[in-house]
């Protein structure tokens, strides 16, 4: 058996290992390391913190108790968690929106920032909170003693003790030590704490682990496996319990899982962690699986420790205590001790967690409105508040922990743990009408809700609070037994004669009801201040991205010089400065100095900084008084909001107009390109066929005035016959030239426009290729260029004009004959002409010629113009031999006026490809037949390609 | 169109598991029956759990995925808008 003291002593070693934890992270965060503590599985595991010692001792004892029960304490937050893309994220855009410190602050923002109803939910959470941090020190004073084997019976009895010899005490002050030194770090409650987030995340899964390595005790070693477990239901009436449902289990299990769910969200470090701690809304998404998964893995652990506790432990055991008493009393210490620390880390990650929500509650909502009417304080020219803001969170601390501590104290040993946690279950509640009708009901105002929560509060503390500490043998007893003034009618436990009632059912029902009514009731019968109308807006529509620069709409002025002072005294020198120029940045100005006089949204940065630190009243009053301006009145407010409305609306056609317009003006712009490079090609056009006209007509002339001059000059010097006769045929020459190109222009003119009409018959395209290629064999000899027919025996029927079809491959040839420079690169220069390999997707639908040659290639640049009429034959500086450089233009034109093509296949400096395609003469027909009808897939007809055009 | 839907389906799951999780239908499983030796009621109620958690996963992620994609800037109009190419 331990003693007190060795365990007293593991659980400082294990305190001490979470502040070395906690250290080491924070020394890790400020190396800018910290990246583990913003992930989603850290922020699942804080949120986790809901599964305090109560849950770790409690839920095996409820389990016992009364069975199945114990569930609904984690079907609520499963279920809330589950709903979280219509509760959770809406809570923490608002939150990152208003820069919201806690869950009075929250309410107090949505019914206009009002400092009276943050001060009123302070005050009811400190009444909650104490005694639950209560019952976690009871449950770890409890484990000691029944580790140590002192109690095994009552839970724990500390009457007759000295406080030093309390280990609740000793626990109560390491964590006011630890709290203070890893919670207080940033002044604002959004930023978070990375030693006390890795410490909670840790304890997260200590307790899991824990709680885990029992329940397999509880089934293996207590037991052969699952089915003895099980076997032991049939003659154990508790087991029973936990097996079945109860008679009329209805309202309780709706009345538990109501309240579990509605502590989710209102316990002050629920919301902490939850909400105001979130750094990102996608991790919600990750917490929706994983946190309902921790909590089955919880539950799924408690039921055969319950069993196995029941069964085979003396009727005399406390139930709160089974998961360390099972172990306990088979001989396994060190299993025992490992239960123990589970329920420490259970205990200590509620209260660290709870103490910093609560502290920052106490101090923004409490002390600070105080502190800040004190004349040292409100003044502008005082010392640093940020400091005495710190000071007041270490306190307030301390307050709630000792608060937690001396009603822990005093209540003994009544009550059992989970008893008291359903208490501060219903107390918390009550905020959620208040809180739910803020975020969806844009009508409930601050009279309302402050009503609702003030009757709710007082039914709570006289229909449960009251026979608890009766209970707890406070007094009291004279009121539960017969009612106030001897009113039996207004008994606490039985209100208005509603006796009989499950008294935790019976409380819920009668502050809930009346929170609600008056809540609602109150709400239609009120009216909203403007800044009320404001928040409700702002809040209700949260996800309409325009709405939240409304607060900036309020016209109020205050100078920039005084707005900084006023965040410097509260937020400290460094982080004012930071502000400010963050500020001024995302202006685009330089200097805080050069931020314009009056800035409406300069007022509302300010306050939402100051708010992230002292809470939203508090920050509202304190710019209230430097910023003038008028008093808002609803009529402006309700106009911001239309204004704001009608502006997205307006913004929203104006979007959709500029798209259209940027359309057409990116249309325009491209055809204006295009027709300024057609324009600039014409003139191009014009100047060459000028200068092409002007070359053979200045010969003509130059000889014909020769020719000329001689005559007159009469027989003396007649010219010789025969230079007369070269002079003529010169004249002769190129008059013909001239007539050559001038028809050619017409041709393609008149090709463009489709005004010539060819008799097409049936011709071979690869006789004709041949054809022209014996045409061309004089010019390839000349040239020293080999020209090789690779036609073979090919036929390839087409319906074309055979003339003009051998003018396009006289053209190809010609050009890959003209430009052909291998030779003179020193290699052997030439040109082949051979059958396509059958184009992808023809389907032997289309005849081709190819006609490839190893010289220079066609410049990239010029070969998106290559077929243009202003091609490189144009083109000035090109080495240009004869021909009047319409060629390619012309031939593409006859190859589109067969329903062909011409283009070119390929293009290196190691030679060009340029290919001719027709479709298959019985194709053509068949199109020429079908001309209007729709066209015949290729499937359709024959597939006549002939074997040649395969290869 | 698929965002409603899944913002649906967002609604419709915690309302299932609160409709399953809640009386009437609770008493369902409460058989006098076993499975593995574990009673069917236990069996059934962490099932259901298990499902719940697993829908809830697979639906957390279809939502941020639509919602990144909702995020994402507007497109450009595609290519079938620009004026067709003049070739000739």
């Amino acid at each position: 058996m331990l003693t007190t003291g060795v365990i007293i002593l593991i659980a400082g070693l294990y305190l001490g290992g979470l502040f070395l934890l906690a250290f080491w992270s924070e020394r890790r965060a400020a190396r800018g390391r910290g990246g583990f503590i913003s992930s989603p599985l850290v922020y699942t595991l804080s949120l986790a913190v809901y599964c305090t010692s109560w849950t770790f001792y409690g839920a095996v004892g409820s389990a016992s108790r009364s069975g199945l029960e114990f569930l609904t304490i984690y079907l609520g937050p499963t279920l809330v968690v589950m709903a979280w893309w219509f509760l959770l994220r809406k809570l923490v855009r608002i939150s990152k929106a208003q820069r919201i410190t806690s869950i009075a602050d929250f309410i107090s923002a949505r019914y206009g920032k009002s400092a009276s109803i943050s001060a009123l939910v302070t005050i009811v959470s400190v009444a909650v909170v104490a005694p639950y941090i209560a019952l976690q020190l009871k449950a770890v004073a409890a484990s000691v003693d029944a580790l140590a084997g002192l109690h095994q019976a009552a839970t724990v009895d500390v009457h007759g003790r000295s406080i030093l010899a309390d280990t609740g005490f000793w626990v109560a002050v390491c964590m006011a030590v630890f709290t203070i030194l890893f919670g207080t770090r940033n002044q604002s409650a959004d930023e978070r704490q990375p030693g006390v987030v890795a410490a909670i995340a840790f304890e997260s899964i200590v307790k899991l682990l824990s709680l885990g390595a029992i329940a397999v005790f509880a089934i293996y070693g207590m037991n052969s496996g699952l089915g003895e477990l099980f076997d032991r239901a049939d003659w154990h009436e508790g087991v029973q319990r936990l097996t079945t449902l109860q008679e009329d289990f209805e309202t309780r299990w709706l009345v538990t899982l109501f309240l579990s769910a509605a502590a989710f969200i209102c316990l002050p470090r629920q919301f902490h962690v939850g909400i105001v701690e979130n750094t990102n809304e996608r991790h919600l998404a990750t917490a929706s699986w994983m946190f309902p998964l921790y909590l089955l893995l919880v539950s799924l652990f408690v039921i055969p420790i319950a069993i196995s506790g029941m069964t085979q432990l003396p009727e005399t055991v406390n139930p709160d205590l089974y998961v360390l008493m099972v172990p306990q009393s088979a001989g396994q210490t060190e299993l025992a001790l490992i239960a123990f620390i589970g329920g420490l880390s259970a205990a200590t990650s509620m209260v660290i967690v709870s103490s910093i929500a609560m502290s920052i509650m106490i101090s923004n909502h409490l002390v600070t409105p105080l502190l800040l009417r004190l004349s040292v304080f409100s003044q502008q020219r005082t010392a640093d508040f940020s400091k005495v803001l710190i000071l007041v969170r270490r306190l307030s601390i301390i307050a709630i922990l000792s608060l937690g501590f001396i009603y822990y104290y005093s209540i003994g040993t009544t009550s059992p743990l989970a008893s008291i946690g359903l208490i501060s279950f219903a107390g918390v509640a009550q905020f959620l009408p208040a809180l739910i009708g803020g975020v969806y009901w844009e009508g409930g105002t601050k009279s309302g809700a402050l009503t609702g929560l003030i009757a709710g509060f007082a039914l709570w503390t006289y229909t449960l609070l009251v026979p608890s500490f009766a209970g707890a043998g406070w007094g009291f007893i004279s009121v539960l037994d017969e009612g106030p003034f001897g009113i039996a009618l207004l008994q606490p436990d039985a209100l208005f004669g509603l006796a009989g009632w499950d008294p935790l059912v019976h409380g819920l029902t009668w502050s809930l009801t009346a929170n609600v009514i008056l809540y609602v009731a109150v709400s239609l019968f009120s009216r909203q201040s403007p800044l009320e109308r404001l928040q409700s807006a702002v809040f209700i529509n949260a996800f309409d991205r325009s709405r939240t620069g409304v607060e900036g709409a309020i016209p109020r002025s205050a100078a920039p010089e005084d707005l900084f002072r006023l965040a410097r005294r509260i937020l400290g020198r460094e982080r004012a400065d930071q502000l400010f120029a963050d500020y001024a940045k995302s202006r685009g100005v330089e200097r805080r100095a050069d931020l314009p006089a009056t800035d409406p949204a300069l007022i509302v940065y300010v306050e939402r900084a100051l708010a992230g630190s002292i809470g939203a009243a508090s920050a509202r009053s304190l710019v209230a008084r430097i910023a003038k301006g008028e008093t808002i009145s609803l009529e402006s407010v309700i106009q911001i909001l239309d204004e704001t409305q009608e502006a997205i609306r307006y913004s929203r056609e104006l979007e959709k107009k500029s798209r259209e317009l940027e359309k057409t003006a990116r249309q325009l712009r491209e055809a204006n390109a295009q027709l300024t490079e057609l324009d600039r090609m014409k003139d191009d056009f014009l100047s060459r066929v000028s200068h092409e006209l002007r070359t053979p007509m200045t010969s003509i002339r130059s000889f014909s005035e020769m020719l000329v001059e001689q005559g007159a000059e009469g027989g003396a010097a007649a010219l010789e016959g025969e230079q007369a006769q070269r002079f003529l045929s010169i004249i002769q020459h190129e008059s013909v030239r001239l007539t050559r190109l001038l028809d050619q222009i017409l041709d393609l003119n008149r090709m463009e426009n489709g005004q010539l009409d060819w008799e097409l018959q049936e011709v071979d395209l690869a006789d004709i290729a041949r054809e022209a290629a014996e045409t061309m064999r004089g010019l390839a000899q000349n040239g020293d260029v080999a020209l090789i027919d690779g036609l073979g025996d090919a036929r390839l029927p087409v319906l074309a004009d055979p003339d003009r079809l051998k003018q396009v491959f006289v053209n190809l040839l010609s050009n890959a004959i003209k430009f052909n420079d291998a030779a003179e690169r020193g290699g052997a220069a030439k040109v082949w002409l051979e059958l396509e390999r059958r184009p992808a997707g023809s389907g032997g639908a289309v005849c081709a010629v190819a006609i490839r040659d190893n010289g220079p290639g066609v410049p990239p640049a010029e070969q998106q113009t290559l077929f243009s009429k202003f091609s490189r034959g144009w083109k000035e500086g090109s080495r240009r031999p004869t021909g009047s450089g319409l060629g390619l233009a012309i031939s593409k034109q006859i190859m589109l006026q067969f329903g062909g093509e011409l283009l070119m296949t390929a293009s290196s400096p190691a030679g060009s490809s340029f290919a001719v395609r027709l479709p298959h003469a019985e194709r053509a027909l068949q199109a020429a037949q079908t001309d209007a009808a729709p066209e015949t897939g290729p499937e359709a007809g024959p597939e006549a390609a002939p074997e040649a055009a395969a290869e | 169109m698929r965002r409603r839907r899944l913002r649906d389906a967002a609604a419709a799951l915690p309302i299932g598991a609160l409709l399953i999780f809640t009386p009437p239908y609770m008493r369902v499983f409460d058989q006098n029956a076993e499975l593995f030796g574990v009673p069917l009621l236990h069996v059934s109620l962490f099932a259901l759990w298990f499902l719940g958690l697993f829908l809830s996963a697979l639906l957390a992620r279809a939502l941020i995925a639509a919602e990144e994609e909702d995020q994402s800037p507007v497109e450009a109009p595609d290519a079938d808008d620009r004026p067709a190419d003049v070739e000739r």
